[in-house]
């Protein structure tokens, strides 16, 4: 299925997109998205219907007309314009797979069908134990100038074999206890307007690591299609106005108080987008390179084309702080050597171009990516693929990144239950990524609820 | 509620809406009578119509030709058009409920004959009994390929089928051990989907049980002993004491909303237990408790139902309005149907809400709007400005919310709306529709 934004059939004459009040169809980052389809918010069932439930309530409606608020107005000056991109590799990554122990026999013995022959891994100056699966060519580069780092056996304690509670504790950073709130949304709850819906901007499908006490984040399906379009001959301000206006007054019962709720936070991400591109259209700026096809419908995970999308709100410039990036279908029972390289040529080529593109917009130093899997895969493979474990390998990528190594190591013959052990907490990962994000001074102890290991990864 | 009240109630939750008239109508039948009429029949056997019947899918390319996407879409559409315009209504909300709990997708399954076969199997038994339901999913081909049964052989046993089925379709997470997970895998090994015969160059069997990729050494499973093939796992799941109320608590949210009393789940799951798991008789005791009033809490709409329900309340062609192309406009809101984004299903409920969901539905609206024909109940409300009437003819009849109502007055004194495209655009796309 595709994902274009097509009006349905029969009536197409009917409803046609208002040119006049979508100037983001103008800019070359949203036909770029138009192929980006974005599995609505996608999340982890219950925890994340009364997660949602709880963010609607606390969020009043903003008055129509606000502007978008200064970012992280009470984390230093310096570190306003910086945007931490998560790419969230969902199914759990196969690590092994991905940052290949080359030096370590134990490797070639649990993988008899699955292994990276050695001679096609790709060696990595530096380190004699590990390569890359050479699907991540595009990284090569990136690691030579030191600007990416590895981390291997990354998890959590306690850490399941399910998919949803992993991922639960993974979007909590609070495993064990049930999901409340996201670590990136409390962060953004104590660091700036917790009403401004554009800082934090989730691609490919939502995720409750974003979820605030307070804050709002925007989930856009389809960036080509987030612009309102009315029947042909209806004038849209007023329809939009009376859309609008459903929202006031609130009726008692929380839940449809949380739908009318939605209307104006929607409208006003669709208005703030609007502006931005309308407002750099003036100023030019670096457009994103050409157009590519689209691939698929919800769900879809290009992550090449979501990164760039990326690249392209970074352009414009919103006060977005995080753009978290969905990609799916790592879980890879059966299949496992086409399905994994397929996803991670995808996601290496979506890094390596993401970085070319803010670089080119002379953002690169404003950048930090970094992927999260919800748990790595089991040692041994099953035949054609592997089913879940524990301890994955994390990439973090970026000009401040201290790049160039390996840190943390798997031990392959120290299994628990046929699982990696964890070599390092996920939280040291994430509260690096917050003292970078709050310019090395922010309230990351308090998000994470206890201060975690930093290993020295990002500068500041 | 009085029984207006009560029927919308009943076909806004299980029944994907009210077609002109169609109130009026079964108002005059009488609640009981038409809560009869809803849960009676036999399931989507033989004498109601299929909604893939005739549906030529011989031009499916296995290694992925361009034609595919757009047989998915054929596909995709026929059963919006059936939803819109059922004669047994509950039966094929219970297929949509199951489709979106016992989750196969179209990207992996691949074949849209597969994923047709479930669904047909999930209309037959969407009303049956559960345990036959769980045995006939556990080696339906779509299922098999979706969570690689097809793979899980004896001496390569592939664990994803059997750590869902108890996590996400029977007992849910902490009632079973990671050994359970492994010794139901080894026992449901040895299964195969034959290709030639999805694609009918054989007569075979599309589901086969090869013995010797079987592992047909008896475990002890969920605390029962001897278990070692589909019968000995089915039956262990559906004894088990989480079954009965993980089943009935997932059903009573996806009808009477996220906020029911415990105690109702409770005698509701003991029941359902006792009749040796009956999906029918829940199903009545579930609605029955819902028109009760204070049992059933407001809820969110999933886009395709919602969607579906403007559709039949607008009275427009089903098959114009939801014909093939239609999945390309869904995508936007987060739900198309064989394309769940994982094997939990939609996460449903206020992720709806979303920025996106909000904004696609509104552009939905638009669309649906503009197909409603001229002569249409709902047009005439729209364009007399008779808001309390409209609400009535989209299934609302206790009206809509005094912003709602504030709104469409707004509008009619704002700008002119000769054709009524305006109002019934904002209508649809208000919250009040969006809540059931």
């Amino acid at each position: 299925m595709s994902a274009g934004p097509d009006p349905v059939p029969g009536s197409a004459a009917d409803a046609v997109p208002d040119q006049s009040r979508s100037p983001l169809s103008r800019r070359g980052f949203l036909t770029l998205g138009a192929g980006a389809a974005l599995a609505g918010v996608v999340g982890g069932r219950v925890a994340w219907g009364s997660l949602v439930t709880e963010h609607l309530e606390q969020v009043a409606p903003p008055p129509a007309g606000t502007g978008t608020a200064p970012p992280g107005s009470s984390a230093p000056r310096a570190a306003g314009r910086r945007i931490l991109v998560i790419v969230q590799m969902s199914g759990g990554n196969d690590g092994l797979n991905t940052l290949v122990p080359a030096g370590d026999g134990a490797y070639f013995d649990a993988r008899p069908t699955l292994q990276v022959p050695e001679a096609a891994v790709l060696g990595l100056r530096g380190t004699d134990r590990y390569g890359f699966n050479p699907v991540l060519a595009p990284l090569v580069p990136v690691w030579e100038r030191k600007e990416l780092a590895v981390l291997d056996a990354v998890g959590l304690p306690g850490q399941t074999r399910s998919h949803f509670a992993a991922m639960d504790a993974w979007w909590s950073a609070t495993p064990g206890q049930a999901l409340r709130s996201g670590w990136v949304g409390r962060w953004l709850d104590r660091t700036g307007d917790p009403s401004n819906p554009l800082r934090a901007i989730a691609l490919g499908g939502g995720s409750p690591a974003l979820m605030g006490e307070h804050s709002i984040a925007t989930v856009v399906q389809d960036p080509s299609a987030f612009t309102l379009r009315t029947p042909k001959g209806t004038p849209l301000a007023q329809v939009r106005d009376a859309f609008l206006a459903t929202a006031a007054p609130l009726v008692a019962d929380e839940t449809f108080a949380a739908a009318q709720s939605s209307v104006p936070s929607a409208l006003r991400a669709v208005d703030l987008l609007a502006q931005a591109a309308a407002a750099s259209d003036d100023g030019g700026g670096t457009a994103p390179a050409s157009p590519k096809g689209a691939r698929s419908g919800s769900g879809a995970t290009d992550a090449t084309e979501l990164l760039r999308t990326a690249a392209g709100i970074i352009d414009l410039d919103l006060g977005t702080q995080v753009i978290l990036v969905a990609v799916n279908g790592f879980d890879t029972h059966s299949d496992q050597t086409r399905r994994q390289d397929e996803l991670l040529a995808d996601v290496a080529t979506g890094i390596a171009t993401f970085l070319d593109l803010v670089r080119e917009q002379g953002r690169a130093d404003d950048v930090l990516v970094m992927t999260t899997s919800e748990f790595g895969r089991r040692v041994h493979e099953n035949g054609s693929g592997t089913d879940h474990g524990n301890g994955n390998v994390q990439l973090l990528a970026g000009p401040m990144v201290a790049g160039g190594q390996v840190v943390g190591a798997a031990d392959l013959t120290n299994l628990d239950a046929g699982d990696l052990k964890a070599s390092i907490d996920t939280r040291s990962l994430y509260a690096n990524a917050l003292d970078w994000l709050s310019g090395g001074d922010g309230p990351t102890d308090e998000v994470l609820a206890a201060p975690y290991d930093r290993l020295g990864l990002v500068r500041f | 509620m009085d029984e207006r009240e009560q029927i919308a109630w009943l076909y806004r939750r299980v029944g994907f809406g009210l077609a002109p008239g169609q109130l009026d109508a079964l108002a005059a039948l009488g609640i009981d009578r038409v809560l009869d009429d809803l849960v009676g029949g036999q399931g989507l056997d033989g004498g109601d119509p299929d909604p893939w019947q005739g549906l030529d899918l011989s031009a499916f390319d296995p290694d992925g030709g361009a034609q595919n996407r757009e047989l998915v879409g054929r596909t995709v559409s026929r059963w919006l058009v059936a939803m819109a315009t059922t004669a047994r209504p509950l039966d094929e909300w219970m297929r949509w409920f199951w489709h979106g709990h016992f989750v196969s997708s179209i990207r992996v399954v691949k074949f849209p004959q597969l994923m047709v076969e479930q669904l047909r199997l999930l209309g037959r038994q969407g009303l049956g009994d559960f345990p036959s339901l769980l045995s006939a999913i556990t080696t339906d081909p779509a299922m098999l390929v979706y969570l690689d049964g097809v793979t899980n052989t004896k001496g390569a046993v592939n664990e994803n089928y059997g750590r869902e089925v108890l996590e996400l379709f029977t007992l849910g997470i902490g009632h079973y051990s990671e050994q359970d997970v492994r010794a139901g895998a080894e026992a449901l090994s040895g299964w195969r989907v034959d290709r030639r015969a999805v694609l009918g160059t054989s007569d075979a069997a599309v589901a086969r049980f090869e013995p010797r990729r079987h592992d047909d050494a008896p475990k002890t499973y969920l605390g029962v002993p001897g278990v070692h093939d589909v019968a000995t796992v089915v039956d262990a799941i559906v004894h088990h004491a989480s079954c009965a109320p993980f089943i009935t608590t997932k059903l009573v949210r996806a009808i009477l909303g996220p906020d029911v009393d415990a105690s109702l789940v409770d005698r509701l799951a003991t029941d359902f237990a006792a009749s040796g798991l009956e999906l029918r008789p829940l199903v009545r005791a579930i609605l029955v408790a819902g028109l009760e009033s204070g049992a059933s809490s407001p809820l969110v709409v999933a886009p395709v139902p919602w969607m579906v329900s403007m559709v039949r309340a607008g009275g427009a062609s089903a098959e114009t309005v939801l014909g093939p192309g239609i999945e390309r406009s869904l995508v936007p809101t987060g739900q198309v149907p064989m394309d769940a984004p994982n094997v939990a299903g939609w996460p449903g409920g206020r992720s709806w809400l979303s920025s996106s969901s909000t904004v696609a539905r509104f552009n939905l609206a638009t669309t649906m709007a503009a197909a409603v024909p001229a002569d249409a109940p709902v047009r005439a409300a729209a364009i007399a400005g008779e808001h309390r009437q409209l609400a009535d003819r989209l299934g609302r009849p206790g009206g809509f919310s005094d912003a709602t109502t504030a709104a469409l007055s707004q509008l009619r004194s704002g700008s002119k709306d000769p054709k009524g495209v305006a109002a019934l655009t904002v209508a649809m796309a208000s919250p009040d529709l969006v809540i059931a």
